[in-house]
């Protein structure tokens, strides 16, 4: 391979996950891991975002359901079934896929607000489903039994196990995201972004795009959710399905620049920094959303490129490292 | 009749099943509830009048939502924080410390007044200020980006009032003279109730009235059907679109006295569902009609108060009550999919969203 064909654009998103996800390997503690977690969850939840909202446009406000619905899965089949994680992820990813595949074919007819509107309204429902399904342990949820751990060699090594599956399955999520972005299927959707009627007229069939990009987009958050709540050991319907996390993962794609692959993640760490900033000041402890909000407002009306977007604008020269 | 067959595809077949088993599932669980028979006459009656009254409800806050759409093609998400900022502040600054010093009890209609009043200026300062800063400067931006400043503002506002006034579920307190029950139809019903419905009622034809026959309603007729248009015929567009964001929210403001003198608590969370239900309303109405407006909050309320127990209790699901929000829930997902220009619209909002 010749140097010409390594590609910052998709070597540098890597390397950030890599490095950052080896701090906490070096210094084998596991507070450093637990953030580390955190942030790179986030960059994860904020990336599948981005393969729909910032490619195609679409804003889905109740992303989150793909992330609770795939815990709840995963979590189902490892609790109750005796299954591995393996097949928890597996699950948990394919129940996202199909609710986003059967909802996309079904309201991404819809344009705008009203698909937005709906994505609010699934999330809702499926909480308050979840919330009267007995087998999914009704509004206590679930918690996992001690024995699930041993089989991989006791909890602190089951641990260690989440977070390097969530570090293959987010570095997994920035190729999607990256041979999305530089493929035709991905030129497509940004063609749909920029005007849907226009890009019909080119030959973009749209409502399949819109389709595909959007359960690509749940898929990873399923399977986020399977890990994320597997090292939780428990699940309940309110945090899995907080529809404040829909939304503050729209403020980091926002934050970071939508429709690009590093954006996402530079938002999520940006925005990770600032709410443990906000959380520890006992004055903004309580409105800790409210800046959030306010935030998404800001870059919305001053810069609504994000950070990547408004780098590229200032240095031309950056443009294709940064994609 | 061989190109009509190509012309369907799997989708449409798996959304006609969809649609049919639903229907049929009603109809079923409606069936086999009346022959059970589990409930007496008061009991429906209640359910009945509770539905209009939560209905009204809706129909005043869905008001909000057409209107703007009307106007401009947006769905204002920050409409639910407009019902809630009103009487959440009322309520903290005025009733409860009116009913700490006795004066609500003494002067209860003027007290109700008062917390009236300012209930609707808060909510129509909100719903200024929201319009000027985060829709206003980007009224000539694809329709997505106000749609994202939107749930921004949402936020902002809920966790502002929160920071505000604290986390916790207040009570408001009951208002003397609108305790109680008058007899109706062979019936008792709460009075308070009467009152929500008579004053939506009032409230629904004064507004339609109003945007009818004003030469302000006139001015923002013509500013929704064509603002270039509007602007050269002398009309001030920004004026035009502030007064329907104000009308929105006082409807939205006089919606929140009247949910906590049903509901008797206030918090900064309270707008979310109902805000997203009279959404369903004004989407089931037809977005951008008055009436429909009206009729999708009085048919959503019905539907959930009655709807539970007339479907689901012949299908043997244990509590069906509790199933409220979820067949809410489930119902803005299905309008939007099977009929999304409403009841009475005809426009396809397809292309406008």
């Amino acid at each position: 391979m010749k140097y010409k064909d390594i590609n910052l654009g998709l070597v540098l998103p890597i390397l950030i996950i890599v490095l950052l996800g080896a701090w906490p390997i070096i210094s084998q503690k596991d507070i450093n891991r637990e953030t580390i977690f955190t942030i790179i969850l986030f960059m994860g939840l904020a990336s599948s975002l981005n393969i729909f909202l910032g490619y195609t446009g679409y804003v889905s406000f109740g992303h989150v359901v793909y992330f609770g619905l795939g815990g709840y899965v995963g979590f189902y089949f490892m609790s109750a079934q005796g299954q591995s994680i393996w097949i928890a992820m597996l699950t948990g990813g394919l129940a996202s896929g199909l609710l986003a595949f059967l909802l996309g074919k079904a309201i991404l007819r819809l344009r705008g607000g009203y698909f937005a509107l709906a994505t609010i309204g699934v999330n809702e429902a499926v909480r308050a489903f979840i919330n009267n399904f007995d087998l999914f342990g009704g509004p206590i949820g679930m918690t996992l039994n001690f024995k699930v751990y041993k089989a991989y060699g006791g909890a602190a090594k089951s641990l260690w196990m989440a977070y390097y599956l969530l570090i293959a399955t987010v570095l997994l999520v920035i190729v999607v995201s990256y041979l999305v972005r530089t493929s035709k299927f991905g030129l497509g959707l940004l063609a749909i972004r920029e005007d849907e009627d226009a890009a019909e007229v080119m030959g973009v069939r749209a409502p399949d795009a819109k389709t595909w990009a959007y359960v690509l987009s749940a898929i990873f958050p399923g399977i986020l959710g399977a890990l994320f709540f597997f090292k939780n050991g428990a699940i309940e319907p309110v945090p899995a399905f907080r529809l404040s996390m829909s939304i503050e993962m729209i403020v980091m794609v926002m934050l970071g620049g939508q429709g690009t692959v590093l954006g996402p993640l530079l938002g999520a760490a940006g925005y990770q920094w600032m709410r443990g900033f906000l959380l520890t000041n006992s004055f903004f402890k309580n409105i800790q959303l409210a800046v959030a909000g306010g935030l998404l407002l800001v870059i919305v009306l001053f810069v609504p490129g994000g950070v990547i977007g408004w780098l590229r604008k200032q240095i031309p020269g950056l443009r294709r490292v940064l994609q | 009749m061989r190109q009509r067959f190509q012309d369907i595809d799997y989708l449409g077949v798996v959304l006609w099943l969809l649609r049919t088993g639903i229907i049929i599932l009603v109809i079923w669980g409606s069936v086999a509830t009346i022959i059970q028979n589990p409930y007496s006459s008061k009991t429906w009656m209640d359910f009945i009048v509770f539905g209009v009254a939560q209905g009204s409800l809706y129909a005043l806050i869905a008001i909000g939502y057409t209107l703007v759409y009307g106007v401009l093609f947006m769905i204002n998400f920050a409409h639910s924080e407009f019902f809630m900022s009103g009487i959440f502040t009322a309520t903290i600054l005025l009733a409860n410390p009116m009913k700490a010093s006795g004066f609500l009890d003494s002067h209860p209609f003027v007290g109700l007044g008062l917390i009236t009043i300012t209930a609707i200026i808060v909510s129509v300062a909100i719903a200024l200020l929201t319009e000027r800063v985060a829709y206003r400067p980007l009224r000539k931006a694809p329709r997505l980006v106000p749609l994202i400043t939107a749930i921004g503002a949402s936020f902002f506002w809920q966790y502002f009032f929160r920071g505000l006034f604290g986390s916790e579920v207040k009570p408001f307190p009951q208002i003397e003279g609108l305790i109680g029950k008058i007899p109706f139809l062979g019936t008792e019903i709460l009075i308070n109730q009467v009152v929500v419905i008579v004053v939506a009622i009032i409230m629904l034809i004064g507004l339609y009235i109003f945007v009818m026959k004003t030469k302000i309603g006139k001015s923002i007729r013509a500013v929704a059907e064509d603002k270039d248009t509007a602007a050269l015929m002398g009309i001030d567009v920004d004026r035009a679109i502030s007064i329907t964001f104000a009308m929105g929210a006082a409807m939205a403001g006089i919606a929140g006295v009247l949910y906590a003198m049903v509901f008797r608590q206030v918090h900064f969370f309270m707008g979310f569902i109902p805000g997203i239900k009279a959404f369903t309303a004004a989407v089931l109405g037809g977005i951008g009609s008055i009436p429909g407006a009206a009729v999708g909050g009085f048919f959503l309320g019905m539907f959930e108060s009655v709807g539970p127990s007339l479907f689901l209790q012949g299908l043997g699901i244990p509590a069906p009550h509790q199933l409220k929000d979820v067949i809410a829930f489930t119902m803005l997902v299905l309008v939007l999919i099977f009929r999304p220009q409403g009841i009475l619209g005809e426009r396809l909002a397809e292309k406008k969203a």
